[in-house]
């Protein structure tokens, strides 16, 4: 490469870092320090990166310059690729106030998912989605490969643990009947922290590979690497679902049916699921935590009408044929997995039975249900009494289910509830610590 | 995992993977003339080899493999390189093979031991590998989310 090419392309990469470097904000101690702090050190690995790149291009032999300017190039090309979404995030990162009962929903889950905790980002999305970012995980590869400094800044220590991105839609960022969906999204940084999928994998491998083997025989097309991915992706899906189903209970299943939704065809060759078989295999967890009586009184047109369309369909090829048997393998490990996971924490519907009818008289007359018998409520009981109220007052319908989610006055109550809940539940713990000393 | 985690990922893997292939085209530059390898370049090398025998063994028809040192390489990027190569080199050997022997040829190289032709055949691989994931991580620069055919096309470790 010429040298006055190279001295562009350095002057490029400088420019281009120290924009990046002044837009970050400063390093604060709420909620997205630890995103502003890997970004931070990021940026100082790119900017060594191109020191070191530099230095050995000045000592280089001339058979090696072309390399190192490949590397330079590359640097570059990197910058570009990276800068939207760190710039995004940090600017993220430093507007975390507000929103109280979606932080409220958050740390909740951070709480009962992810045993190594998480920082959470909350970036709203311009897509209709909901999703999760673990940004160390992400950026794992390329940082592992810049130069670190001499005093070493290892990716993997956090004070309040990694930092994960929670994308909502920017659409209805407030949309409280949907938030069991954030509970599915959270459970994909579950699995990483957990190695749930490998413990799936691991429990009924030897039921799988002759299954395996037949499709890879059936269908000379099909690669056992992408077969293999396709088949972890949608065991990760199952165990997001099968984690959103045991903490939230019936609000998950219905959010579902309108989010995927359930009407969707689906395909033999996505990393989902078909979604009428989601919405079985969560209609069947939800009868194994005993929800059926719950769902048969308040809901038993929707839940006929779920039973008759989300039957197992015939398979139209070997790969299809391979994924269904499959799922119908690994449903039971993931349960018992999940379970195991959440040790307990799951919703339970004796409780939620005796507290119904008063959320529901509570939402009825516009009051946030947040406290029940001078009990603070949890929020995956107020969401779940949402849904039956909207879908009981738009008479048991597949269209109730899809307007549920759009009342506004009910998102609002529910979101207050969760954040008067979490108030309340603050002090309830400050009386037990009190009672306890 | 939405689009934009899978293009940062997509990204963050080619980035992993371009470094290690340049820093091992170094390698062999300087084998080639007798120079003496630094630091850097003995432990490309060492990833270089694992990550071939990685490729290898995801190439296996095991259902559940464990979980692979380098998550997120863009495995698909190995194989187009490895097809690119044998189809322009005589004899033509199978693509496990050659990784095979790559492999061999790359720890070779890091003891010091590679012959020529081993140092050439180490050489052109990753020169080649290190050109494509350039280019992949032009058009990843270029793309927008949910139109990357590049991601899209190269899948990954991550659930492998």
């Amino acid at each position: 490469m010429d040298p006055r090419n190279i001295e562009l392309l350095e002057q490029l990469i400088a420019d281009h870092l120290d924009r990046l470097a002044s837009q970050l904000p400063p390093a604060g101690d709420g909620p997205g320090k630890e995103a502003v702090r890997l970004i931070g050190r990021l940026i100082e690995r790119f900017q060594l990166e191109r020191s070191t790149i530099m230095d050995d291009l000045n000592q280089a032999e001339p058979d090696e310059i072309p390399v190192h300017a490949r590397k330079l190039e590359r640097l570059f090309v990197d910058l570009k690729t990276f800068q939207p979404h760190l710039t995004r995030f940090a600017s993220d990162a430093s507007k975390q106030s507000g929103r109280l009962g979606l932080h409220v929903v958050v740390e909740s889950l951070v709480k009962n998912l992810l045993p190594n905790g998480a920082d959470p980002v909350i970036h709203l999305e311009e897509r209709h989605l909901y999703a999760t970012m673990d940004l160390a995980r992400s950026l794992r590869l390329l940082w592992n490969q810049l130069p670190s400094a001499a005093d070493g800044d290892a990716l993997w220590e956090w004070d309040s643990g990694p930092p994960i991105v929670f994308f909502v839609p920017d659409l209805d960022p407030d949309n409280s009947m949907y938030l069991p969906l954030l509970a599915h999204e959270v459970g994909h940084q579950a699995i990483f922290q957990a190695d749930l999928c490998n413990k799936v994998m691991k429990a009924c491998a030897d039921e799988l590979q002759p299954l395996f083997e037949a499709a890879l025989a059936n269908d000379s097309d099909l690669q056992s690497r992408v077969l293999r991915q396709q088949l972890r992706a949608w065991v990760d899906e199952m165990i997001c679902d099968a984690l959103a189903t045991t903490l939230c209970g019936p609000g998950f299943l219905f959010a579902s049916v309108a989010f995927l939704p359930v009407s969707s065809v689906g395909s033999a060759e996505s990393t989902h699921p078909f979604p009428h078989e989601r919405v079985r295999l969560t209609l069947e967890l939800l009868r194994q935590l005993s929800w059926e009586s719950v769902l048969n009184e308040e809901t038993p047109q929707i839940i006929s009408w779920l039973d008759s369309v989300c039957g197992r369909r015939t398979a139209g090829s070997a790969r299809e044929t391979f994924l269904l048997e499959a799922l119908d393998v690994v449903a039971p490990h993931i349960r018992t997995v999940v379970l195991d996971h959440l040790e307990g924490r799951s919703l339970d519907p004796l409780e939620f039975g005796a507290i119904y009818g008063e959320l529901r008289k509570l939402l009825d007359k516009g009051v946030p249900p947040a406290q029940v018998d001078g009990k603070s409520v949890s929020h995956w009981h107020i969401v779940a009494a949402a849904w039956l109220l909207r879908i009981g007052v738009g008479g048991d319908s597949p269209r109730a289910v899809a307007q549920g989610p759009l009342d506004d006055l009910t998102n609002g109550r529910v979101l207050k509830a969760i954040e008067l809940s979490r108030i309340l539940q603050l002090w309830e713990e400050e009386d037990s610590v009190d009672a306890r000393a | 995992m939405d689009d934009r985690t899978r293009q940062i990922e997509a990204a963050s893997g080619a980035a992993w993977l371009g470094r290690m292939a340049d820093q091992v085209t170094l390698a062999a530059v300087r084998t080639h003339v007798g120079r003496a390898l630094d630091p850097r370049d003995v432990d490309a090398l060492e990833q270089a080899a694992k990550m071939l025998e990685d490729v290898m063994a995801i190439r296996g028809t095991s259902v559940a493999t464990p979980t692979l040192l380098h998550a997120m390489v863009p495995v698909d990027v190995v194989d187009a390189t490895v097809e690119v190569v044998t189809s322009s080199s005589e004899p033509t050997a199978p693509a496990g093979e050659m990784l095979k022997g790559l492999a061999n040829d790359v720890r070779l190289l890091r003891d010091g031991k590679a012959d020529e032709p081993a140092t050439q055949r180490v050489r052109s691989f990753f020169d080649r590998l290190s050109e494509i994931t350039l280019a992949g991580q032009a058009q990843i620069s270029q793309s927008r989310i949910g139109d990357d055919l590049w991601i899209q096309e190269t899948s990954s470790y991550s659930n492998s």
